[in-house]
């Protein structure tokens, strides 16, 4: 089940998360929902992310897979044009170039879909977008449920909310 | 015009038996006569343009006759060029094209594949000679015309570039007749329209490889010269001109 | 405008108010305007259905001028489309608060002006309908495109350029869509939701949306780049006088951040006065757009006046006849109407402070995009029309063919902003929003 709380400030919330991971919860099990991005101070709720990574690699993968194809197509069916040689690193450059781009490019944004949760399945129930709050949610068990609503109204939570699993 | 930038005896083929076609043309021969322009015509299918088109610079012929006016009036003096694809190594129509519809084949010829072309007209841009000319309609022969075609050479449809071909159904049919008759390639058993058709006998063409061949002998004379060569494009039709 | 605007407060329901309120209702002058701007993007098209019944003779472009205003058109919009990604991406990289009105207002310049600029290769093409040979794929015929060719080039690179931008305008779009589902309702509603492919606004999906841009930023700053380098290698890769230039790679680029910058200050100005962003759009904005322009047209005489001067001084006769004819022959008109939009229009306009009003910015802009166009104009034709032989100089004239269809890729530019913000909102509500709670 999950633990829906309402605040009015950042610092409320950040409160919250602290006080929540202090007692043992998972901080992968928090989310906070907003209708624009909040800057939470670093440790607070830090989210890892290998999206720089990723794209690194899909734009190496990408980009030298092209150019294998390249090399490739013109050994496969040589044909002279203007004396140049058949693989010629020079004239296929740009196109390693533009491939190598386009692997960063469908990475990041491929990186982007799986790391925001937007493609998965099965996702936490999530409370509709309002501009005027910040919502918490966090996933707990039903035995630990007393605790963590105290503990949200401590934090300076408007009001919270109990959420049932839809699964 | 520049001086020969390749000599003619340094022209070679990946293979011994293959021959590399080339052209020399004697200009204080030429006398403008046109007879090469409409041979070619005529041999090659090529659509005849009228009197608008013609005016608007969408003539299509594949050798064509410069002039060049020296002097003043009335002390001038007119010198003619017969301009047709160059067949150059290095040709700059080849590597622009994205389709490979121009390449170059094994006997040293540019090659123009006709069915593969889709028309951007890159090629005939980046050709310094100019010599590339591009269907911009579907072909049209007025009457009678049209039943005169050539049936070795195929028609070109609309938005496809040619060119002179040195004739290569000419010469694949030189090349079947010798194997035919259990023989090697003559020099002069191959005649492209343009040069059987010159009544001067201003041009010679044939394998620049074979240092006996007609060819080869005029390309290697001092006279020799090769049209804007200081391009780099190392063409394989020679200009034979007395230098003032 | 109540079924929209919730109870909220302040700026923020400003915003919402101020910005989603275009994209209610349909006054008679849109659906006059829509309809013109449509009529000629139907005659472009009918142009160009011509053009492939008869034959691309239609069109005036002959020997030796085989490429005409097409490719002109070509160079010309996809440096517009520099306007967008290059100036959000540098904006953002360079984290500039003043941006937040302007980015999407760019972002959408350059989708558009790559839809259309993309379009010109093909209409171009003798036989358009075999375009796909162009594409690398598995065939019966063995044969694969020539990679080694610029076009080929210029294909990926535009197809690398698209994809980014237009994932580069998508993705900050996807939190304004979530709330434009929860604001609307019906069939309009479960559309927005659908585009928004299920954004809740959780502080992970805000994580990698802003580390994604960044990361996007920074990559579509390098493809923007590459796009009009390569753009230029089209020219710059052929021994045709005065296109084969070292100087053309970083000429391109400068030309076209400069028409982007003029593109995408005209677009504000329509958008201030038709859709009331006056509060969005400030003269702030505008003035320091304004700069970046001046900026630019200096670079851009710079450029110009190298590539020029190395020209006359080097005095080859191929290239000469080609510079004669530019800049004292049959183009100097053209040359010169040009040298006075890029440069001293602008430079008079937007240099000397006094005069720096917002009506001489949108005067300045006009004369860029005007004097941008005549520079492709004479980049791609008079090269062609002089090229080596004397024997083979020919002049150069379009037909009605071509002119209905350049007018036509105006119109559709027109047309695609215009349905453009009728559906999405065109300043970014939660950057604006960031922006306000920042403050």
């Amino acid at each position: 089940m999950y633990l829906r709380a309402e605040f009015s400030d950042v610092e409320a919330t950040a409160a919250a998360v602290q006080m929540m991971s202090g007692t043992g919860v998972d901080k992968r099990d928090i989310e906070v929902f907003s209708a624009r991005p909040v800057a939470f101070e670093r440790g607070i709720l830090d989210r890892s992310s290998r999206m720089s990574l990723l794209a690194v690699v899909s734009a190496i993968v990408v980009g030298s897979g092209s150019t294998a194809l390249m090399f490739y197509t013109q050994l496969d069916y040589p044909l002279v044009t203007g004396g140049m040689p058949l693989n010629s690193g020079w004239a296929t450059g740009v196109i390693t170039f533009e491939l190598t781009m386009l692997g960063a490019i469908l990475g990041t944004v491929g990186v982007f879909l799986w790391e925001s949760g937007l493609l998965r399945k099965n996702r936490s129930p999530a409370p509709a977008i309002r501009d005027d709050v910040l919502t918490l949610q966090v996933r707990c068990d039903p035995e630990r449920a007393e605790r963590l609503v105290r503990l949200l109204a401590d934090s300076g939570a408007i009001q919270s909310t109990r959420v049932e699993d839809a699964s | 015009m520049s001086d020969q930038l390749v000599p003619v005896s340094e022209i070679q083929s990946a293979d011994d038996n293959v021959p590399r076609w080339g052209m020399a043309i004697d200009l204080d021969r030429c006398t403008g006569c046109e007879a090469c322009v409409v041979a070619c015509h005529v041999e090659n299918n090529i659509p005849i343009a009228t009197e608008d088109d013609a005016a608007m610079g969408r003539s299509s012929h594949w050798i064509r006759i410069d002039r060049y006016y020296e002097g003043t009036f009335p002390d001038i003096k007119v010198k003619y060029r017969p301009v047709l694809c160059q067949q150059c190594d290095d040709a700059p129509c080849e590597p622009v094209c994205p389709v490979y519809a121009t390449y170059q084949n094994a006997e040293g010829l540019n090659v123009q594949v006709y069915n593969r072309c889709v028309g951007t007209r890159y090629c005939a841009n980046n050709c310094p000679y100019q010599v590339r000319v591009f269907n911009w309609f579907d072909p049209e022969w007025p009457e009678p015309l049209d039943l005169q075609l050539n049936p070795d050479v195929s028609i070109r449809p609309g938005g496809v570039m040619e060119k002179c071909t040195f004739c290569v159904q000419r010469i694949q049919r030189g090349k079947l007749d010798a194997q035919a008759e259990g023989r090697k390639v003559e020099d002069g058993d191959i005649q492209p329209a343009c040069v059987q058709g010159c009544p001067a006998e201003a041009m010679a063409f044939g394998d620049l490889t074979d240092p006996e061949s007609k060819v080869s002998q005029w390309a290697g004379v001092g006279r020799s010269t090769q049209l804007l060569g200081e391009l780099g494009t190392k063409p394989k039709v020679f200009y034979l001109e007395k230098s003032d | 405008m109540t079924t929209l605007a919730k109870a909220l407060n302040g700026p923020h329901r400003r915003v919402r108010e101020d910005v989603l309120h275009p994209l209610e209702g349909l006054s008679f002058w849109y659906l006059a305007s829509a309809a013109f701007f449509s009529a000629l993007v139907v005659g472009a098209l009918f142009s160009w259905g011509c053009q492939i019944f008869w034959g691309i003779g239609v069109a005036g472009i002959r020997r030796p001028v085989f490429w005409g205003l097409y490719i002109v058109n070509f160079v010309f919009w996809i440096g517009i489309s520099h306007a967008g990604t290059l100036i959000s991406a540098i904006l953002r990289l360079t984290d500039a608060g003043w941006r937040k009105p302007v980015t999407r207002a760019a972002e959408a310049i350059t989708v558009f002006a790559l839809m259309i600029g993309g379009m010109f290769p093909l209409i171009h093409l003798g036989r358009v309908w075999l375009f796909y040979w162009l594409i690398p794929y598995p065939n019966d015929r063995l044969l694969w495109p020539n990679f080694r060719s610029p076009l080929v080039w210029d294909m990926t690179a535009i197809f690398t350029y698209i994809t980014g931008s237009v994932l580069y305008l998508y993705l900050p779009l996807i939190p304004d869509l979530a709330e434009m589902a929860s604001r609307s309702q019906g069939w309009k509603s479960r559309v927005y939701r659908l585009l928004s492919i299920g954004w809740t606004g959780s502080d992970r999906q805000w994580h990698a949306l802003e580390r994604a841009m960044k990361l996007m930023a920074a990559m579509i700053l390098a493809v923007a780049v590459s796009v009009h380098s390569v753009v230029s290698y089209d020219f710059s890769m052929s021994i045709a006088p005065m296109w084969h230039s070292t100087i053309f790679a970083p000429y391109f680029v400068a030309g076209a951040i400069f028409s982007g910058i003029a593109a995408l200050i005209l677009v504000m100005f329509a958008l201030r006065k038709f859709l009331n962003l006056g509060r969005y759009l400030r003269p702030l904005h505008f003035h320091n757009l304004s700069k970046l322009l001046l900026l630019m047209c200096l670079v851009w005489l710079y450029f110009s006046a190298s590539e020029h001067l190395t020209v006359w001084y080097g005095n080859e006769h191929i290239e000469m006849a080609v510079f004669n004819a530019r800049v004292y022959g049959e183009y100097a008109p053209y040359f010169w109407l040009m040298v006075a939009c890029n440069f001293l229009i602008p430079f008079i306009l937007l240099g000397i402070r006094r005069l720096r009003t917002l009506g001489a910015i949108a005067v300045s802009a006009v004369a860029v995009l005007i004097g941008m166009w005549l520079e492709r104009f004479l980049i791609v034709i008079p090269t062609l029309s002089y090229s080596a032989l004397p024997a083979a100089w020919g002049p150069y004239e379009a037909s009605w063919v071509e002119l209905s269809i350049t007018a036509g890729t105006f119109a559709a530019m027109a047309l695609f902003y215009m349905i453009f913000v009728k559906i999405f909102p065109i300043i970014a509500i939660w950057e604006y929003d960031e922006d306000v709670s920042a403050s």
